[in-house]
């Protein structure tokens, strides 16, 4: 048998605990600082812009980063269970160095996300700009509240949990994390798309609707009426837009009527 | 009045085919054929609530056995009670004894009580011409005609009865974890001698969709109920303070027929709440202690100190898995920080098959001991599950976990290097198929994939 120390010694027992939870919730307050600085100073030009219309890189680079700061802001506590389990699952010599390469492999799947989804919504609005209505919003909220109901949503909940086997050392190990935060970035896209794509296509409010829609994403992981009942998501989705829609038409509800101003371009 | 269950052997030795078994066997015959196969007393019906194969359309109660979690005790336990109820009341109604009980049967009692039960074997009742209701011939080779005992390796409780908790922290557990961690993680129990029983045994019993058919399960189901019932009185061990573990519900159906919903804290005390006790019962549970909360959340998550570099397919012959440890670990610190009962712990993660191969691995750890020592068992029944696309639950990989602090002892020095490897062994695979395995490197049964071994200080 292992002799138990002496009394009086030992390290905290919460200390190992919070390590890496804190990490990934540093890395969340960072990415939420910089999105509301974001929010206050807003960079020059369109918010989503268009690689076509000649905006170039820098400006694509720009957008890559707000949306990198979305990604780990607002996915970020979605992957605290799997950042865990990758702490856990190392060497504590390179415990810090997993966590982050985890985090920022599964950011980066939201990342490319992100950028096709505004690209399509942005494409929706130019076309159809000319209509009364904002129509790449629309087009968001409906394929919102239609993704709830896909199989590979329920699949992809289902399967939430399932990590890979992490190589112990060396670049196998690294690998392995970068690896495992992409097939965990895929799967939450895969279960929690959906529900993100009214905030690539408001004009405003995106972090309120992102805010709203990492909630529902929690929610329906711990809740097993959601799961059970994707359709109720995809209920509160439209009639949220509905509400929002009425009231966008009176003038006096400015906040609300501001998320679906029809774009000015 | 208490019932009290009895091991079948000491039944069959006192008179073959000892009345107890005889009711036995004929209320199993009219529960198969002797009542409409709507109600939900039938035998067809009583199985179907353990597990229905993918995509069979549900009835009321069914497909809602409970593995590799911490409600694997009291589920089965609620399951066999009600379907004893069931039982007991058509042994009463052909004349049976009144005092009737289910009995059950002690693989790991020594002697030949390690092979099936006499009556289980025989295909016609005696002195009769009426086919017999307990024999199947969907078993595992050997185990009809008694030439395959089942090894003492995938009998034994001792490993498990060891364990102080019944939940994890620390790890391994004899209860299993709690739904929707990482992994699912069968309790010691659970794997050992449960798991390993119903591969060994084999046919219906390999399977959860089809175990509940062979009306050996009951019997191989009421010795675990048996262990847990050991485990609780004479070790004094603590069940869960939780209330998502006590209040848990589950629906059953009664001798009538009809449903009745029980909790795992209605099955603490099988003599206060449930009116049976075991034969061999030294102590009756009275007022079942609880583990306190907070105490299991004080104690910190383990720390891998060692891991296997590449993933292992095992396929019918041995394996040997050697480990990396990290040379940047101080071992004896990282014990010295758990204030109390430090545990080093063996894990094998990230299981999968596509179909249980129905093979018991023993699981074996080199380079600490002179000779490899044996830890554990791998046993997969119920594997599918895990690839169905039904129901809400999320899918785990499955993870093993095994208790090697005595193995290690204080030989901390071992722990690093390229000195420990685990290595996988086939227990039940017959000799044809090892040979062919090692000699000529055949896969002798669907794969199964380990995907890491682990180390760790718990």
């Amino acid at each position: 048998m292992i002799a138990r120390p002496a009394a009086g010694r030992g390290l905290p027992a919460v200390r190992f605990e919070l390590r890496a939870s804190v990490l990934v919730l540093a890395m969340i307050f960072l990415a939420w600082a910089g999105l509301l600085w974001r929010e206050w100073r807003p960079p020059a030009g369109p918010f989503a812009p268009m690689i076509s219309d000649g905006w170039g890189l820098a400006g694509a680079a720009d957008y890559g980063f707000s949306l990198l700061l979305g990604a780990v802001g607002m996915m970020g506590p979605l992957g605290i269970p799997a950042a865990r389990h990758v702490a856990l699952s190392s060497f504590r010599s390179r415990r810090v160095e997993a966590v982050v390469i985890f985090i920022a492999s599964f950011a980066f799947v939201w990342v490319g996300f992100g950028f096709a989804a505004s690209q399509v919504l942005d494409v929706l609005s130019r076309w159809f700009g000319s209509l009364a209505i904002n129509t790449s919003l629309l087009a968001s909220v409906v394929a919102a509240a239609g993704w709830q109901l896909l199989p590979w949503k329920r699949t992809a909940l289902r399967d939430c949990h399932r990590a890979v086997p992490l190589p112990p050392r060396g670049w196998a190990a690294t690998k392995g994390d970068l690896t495992f935060g992409a097939i965990y970035g895929f799967r939450c896209v895969q279960a929690c798309g959906g529900l993100m794509l009214p905030m690539f296509a408001a004009t405003h409010g995106h972090l309120l609707l992102g805010v709203l829609a990492t909630a529902t994403a929690l929610s329906e992981r711990r809740l097993h009426l959601l799961r059970r009942r994707p359709w109720l998501v995809s209920v509160g989705v439209i009639g949220l837009a509905v509400v929002v829609g009425l009231a966008g038409a009176r003038s006096d509800m400015r906040l609300i009527g501001w998320i679906c101003a029809i774009p000015d371009n | 009045m208490v019932y009290t269950r009895r091991d079948i052997w000491d039944l069959e030795a006192q008179q073959v085919w000892h009345p107890i078994t005889r009711e036995y066997a004929l209320a199993v015959g009219k529960l198969q054929t002797g009542i409409p196969p709507t109600d939900a007393r039938h035998w067809n019906y009583q199985a179907a609530i353990h597990g229905v194969p993918e995509g069979t359309p549900l009835k009321p109660g069914w497909d809602q056995c409970e593995h590799a979690n911490w409600y694997f005790f009291p589920w089965h336990r609620m399951y066999l009670f009600y379907f004893e109820s069931i039982v007991r009341s058509i042994v009463l109604e052909n004349g049976g004894p009144s005092d009737w009980a289910l009995p059950y049967w002690n693989y790991d009692g020594g002697g030949s009580k390690n092979t099936l039960p006499v009556p289980f074997r025989e295909e016609f009742i005696p002195d009769t011409s009426m086919p017999n209701p307990l024999y199947v011939a969907e078993r595992g080779t050997g185990i009809n005609d008694g030439s395959r005992p089942l090894v003492s390796k995938i009998t034994s409780p001792a490993a498990g009865l060891k364990t102080s908790n019944f939940v994890r922290p620390p790890r391994p557990s004899f209860g299993g974890g709690r739904p929707n961690e990482q992994f699912r993680t069968p309790g010691q129990i659970e794997s050992t001698p449960h798991n390993n029983v119903h591969d060994a045994l084999g046919g219906w019993m390999g399977h959860p969709e089809t175990a509940a058919l062979d009306p050996i399960f009951w019997l191989h189901h009421a010795n675990i109920d048996r262990i847990w019932n050991r485990w609780g009185t004479e070790g004094a061990h603590l069940t869960p303070s939780d209330q998502d573990w006590l209040d848990r519900r589950y629906t059953f159906f009664d001798e009538n027929g009809s449903p009745r919903t029980k909790t795992p804290k209605d099955v603490l005390s099988t003599v206060e709440q449930l009116d049976y006790r075991y034969d061999d019962d030294v102590v009756p549970i009275e007022n079942v202690p609880r583990e306190p909360i907070e105490a299991l959340t004080r104690r910190p998550p383990e720390e891998m100190i060692g891991a296997s570099e590449r993933s292992t397919r095992l396929v019918g012959r041995a394996v040997s898995v050697p480990l990396a440890f990290d040379e940047r670990a101080d071992v004896r610190q990282l014990i010295e920080e758990r204030v109390s009962d430090p545990r080093i712990v063996l894990s094998v993660e990230h299981i999968d098959a596509q179909v249980n191969p129905g093979v018991v691995y023993g699981v074996y750890l080199e380079g600490v001991d002179a000779e490899p020592v044996h830890v554990g068992n791998i046993s997969l029944f119920g594997i599918e599950r895990i690839h169905r696309r039904e129901g809400v639950e999320e899918a785990h990989d499955l993870r093993l976990d095994y208790d090697v602090t005595d193995v290690v002892g204080a030989q901390f020095e071992k722990l690093r290097g390229n000195h420990v490897a685990v290595r996988f062994d086939p227990l039940t695979l017959d000799e044809a198929d090892r040979r062919r395995a090692e000699e000529e490197n055949e896969e002798v049964h669907a794969p199964i994939e380990v995907g890491r071994v682990s180390l760790a200080i718990g």
